[in-house]
């Protein structure tokens, strides 16, 4: 279990290097250099650029200032942000929370769905309730989450104002209503966006979930206790259900970057104010100590996501962590 | 008797019908292409001309107008179709990028040393950690709005690690098979062998993995052109499009809903293709 664990763990610490390797390429790839940017102000004559790159180490090799870059960000340094006056990593300190409030409330949502669509359909292949809401999966996992969200603010916000249509809280509820108040009205604003993306998420948990069940179906264990006359409701709940779980936490937990990116994008529709909002705000304004920032940080969060994601398949699963 | 019966039932599958189960997604991706291509003619407006900005401003569907008006008083329909040959181009030249990177990496992997094989397997594992968006985020800061070739690069570039890792496990699959090590034993070069025996089995994993990144690409250019980090006015796609609706959902739902039903429509087939294919190439799945 341990060595699993280490494993993991270096896996993840190298997936936030190779992240900060790679923006630190493509900052230096990229057409001229911080202090170029004041190349159109002529009062800032050649000999102060010089010694702002001196100040700066811009004049230094590249790979000390690689190795400077990467301690930097070992000791969470992420650099300043123009736009916002303040450290990159305060920043993001602020926004990153909102963005794991969704993404943590969104994922558990699918995977509870999830798994009871799937296990419902594997064991009742005739039923029409669970072939009705596969189908509806087939084509909700070909939208795109913002776009569900857009029809939902439509729907829910627009036409039948039953929710907010965007941001976290309501500004006067949040100045002046009691911290009951304040809870229900954040979780209001929670609920158009969390569902938005576990609408499209809960298909994928249950079309893996339904294949991981059908596969251990068949297996002698499952057919040992139905055997000795277990009732089927205790066979999927006491012996299929929990081998079948790895294999989509799994799945899950490989498919994040990617579920973690159509979240950024579906911030914009809500005007959730995380990672995504933040980032894409900081791209129009070339704020790039922001951008690279949120990627070095985005990753980590991700590679976090993912070893947590790998610690429930060997709770679930002794055997993952076993060593081969 | 044996024998003839194991013959006569073997004669249908050296010459197979053409799968079924491909035609309706194929005819699907076969139609938005030809609507893609024949846009100009078939487009009842200029795409880009505001035709009358105070009385055709968000108009609902109508006979000369049958998808309604944006709210720029221009013909969706005629938007949708013009958008249709950037949408498809970028995830066409996108998907064809990483199929061709993937597929030389996914290859040179499975021929390779164990040792080299496995540096440049772990480095794909390390790659697929970061989450793509806020990669192109991070371009786009540094080199300002891309054209829509570039962002096909662009997403071909950020895309191929999965091709890659497909490719390499049909590669090692193959590679110790009986006619490979008979092709070898005959004399063949190991770019013969590469090139005769190996890389055609590939192709068809190519062809599997290349349709699913092409509907991977398509939806994540509408994403990203809806953040407005994509593809930029004057030229429209569809996620372009759904940024220019979006404002105007209470009282003009189809200007958005239009490009994102294009969106939906082309992933839903590109998807179903790809999963399909793969079905009919699992030898798994030949065998029922």
């Amino acid at each position: 279990m341990l060595p699993f664990l280490l494993r993991r763990l270096l896996h993840a610490l190298a997936v936030v290097a190779l992240a900060a390797t790679v923006t630190f390429a493509l900052l230096h790839l990229a057409p001229g250099d911080p202090i170029a940017a004041t190349l159109e102000r002529p009062e800032v004559s050649e000999a102060v650029r010089d010694a702002w790159r001196r100040q700066y180490g811009l004049d230094r090799p590249v790979l000390e200032q690689y190795l400077r870059w990467l301690a930097g960000i070992g000791r969470g340094e992420l650099g300043w942000s123009f736009t916002q006056q303040r450290p990159v990593g305060a920043v993001l300190a602020e926004s990153l929370p909102r963005t794991l409030l969704l993404v943590g409330t969104a994922l558990t949502l699918a995977f509870g769905a999830g798994v009871v669509v799937g296990a419902v359909a594997a064991w009742r292949p005739r039923a029409w309730v669970p072939r009705a809401l596969l189908a509806a999966a087939v084509a909700l996992r070909a939208t795109p989450e913002f776009a569900i969200g857009l029809a939902l603010v439509s729907v829910f916000a627009v036409r039948l104002a039953l929710l907010p249509a965007g941001g976290v809280s309501d500004p006067l509820l949040e100045t002046l209503g009691t911290p009951g108040e304040r809870l229900a009205d954040r979780a209001r604003h929670l609920v158009l966006p969390a569902l938005a993306l576990a609408l499209g998420w809960t298909a994928i948990v249950a079309r893996h979930q339904r294949a991981a069940l059908r596969a251990v179906a068949d297996d002698d264990f499952v057919r040992t206790a139905r055997a000795k006359g277990a009732s089927g409701r205790r066979v999927l709940l006491r012996h299929a259900l929990r081998p079948a779980l790895a294999p989509t936490l799994t799945l899950l937990g490989l498919a994040l970057p990617t579920l973690a990116g159509g979240a950024l994008i579906t911030e914009a529709v809500f005007a959730w104010p995380g990672m995504g909002l933040v980032a894409a705000q900081a791209v129009g304004a070339r704020d790039y100590a922001l951008v690279t920032g949120a990627v070095v940080v985005g990753s980590a969060a991700v590679a976090a996501g993912s070893l947590i994601a790998d610690l429930l398949v060997a709770l679930v699963d002794p055997r993952a962590g076993r060593p081969r | 008797m044996t024998a003839a019966g194991a013959v006569s039932r073997r004669t249908p599958r050296a010459a197979p019908a053409f799968p079924r189960r491909l035609l309706l997604p194929l005819a699907t991706l076969a139609v938005l292409a030809a609507a893609a291509a024949l846009a100009p003619a078939l487009a009842p407006h200029d795409p880009a001309r505001q035709l009358d900005l105070v009385a055709l401003q968000n108009r609902p569907p109508s006979a000369p107008h049958p998808l309604g008006t944006d709210p720029y008083s221009r013909d969706v329909l005629s938007r949708a179709l013009h958008a249709a040959r950037v949408s498809l181009g970028v995830g066409a030249l996108a998907a064809l990028v990483s199929a061709l990177v993937g597929g030389t990496w996914g290859v040179l992997a499975g021929v390779a040393r164990p040792a080299v094989d496995g540096a440049m397997m772990r480095l794909v594992d390390l790659a697929l950690g970061i989450p793509r968006v806020l990669v192109l985020l991070v371009v786009v800061a540094l080199w300002g709005a891309v054209a829509p070739p570039t962002l096909a690069l662009l997403l071909g570039a950020t895309g191929w690690l999965g091709t890659s890792r497909l490719v390499r496990a049909q590669v090692i699959a193959v590679r110790e098979r009986d006619y490979v090590v008979a092709a070898r034993a005959l004399g063949a070069s190991p770019r013969r062998v590469l090139a005769r025996h190996l890389a055609p089995h590939a192709l068809a994993t190519l062809a599997v993995a290349g349709t699913s990144s092409f509907a991977d690409v398509v939806a994540l250019e509408a994403g990203l052109s809806y953040l407005g980090v994509g593809v930029r006015p004057p030229v429209a796609s569809w996620g372009s499009m759904i940024q220019d609706g979006a404002p105007f959902l209470a009282h003009a739902w189809w200007t958005a809903a239009v490009p994102i039903a294009c969106v939906v429509v082309t992933v839903l087939a590109a998807s179903a293709l790809g999963d399909r294919l793969g079905e009919l190439l699992d030898p798994r799945a030949r065998r029922r």
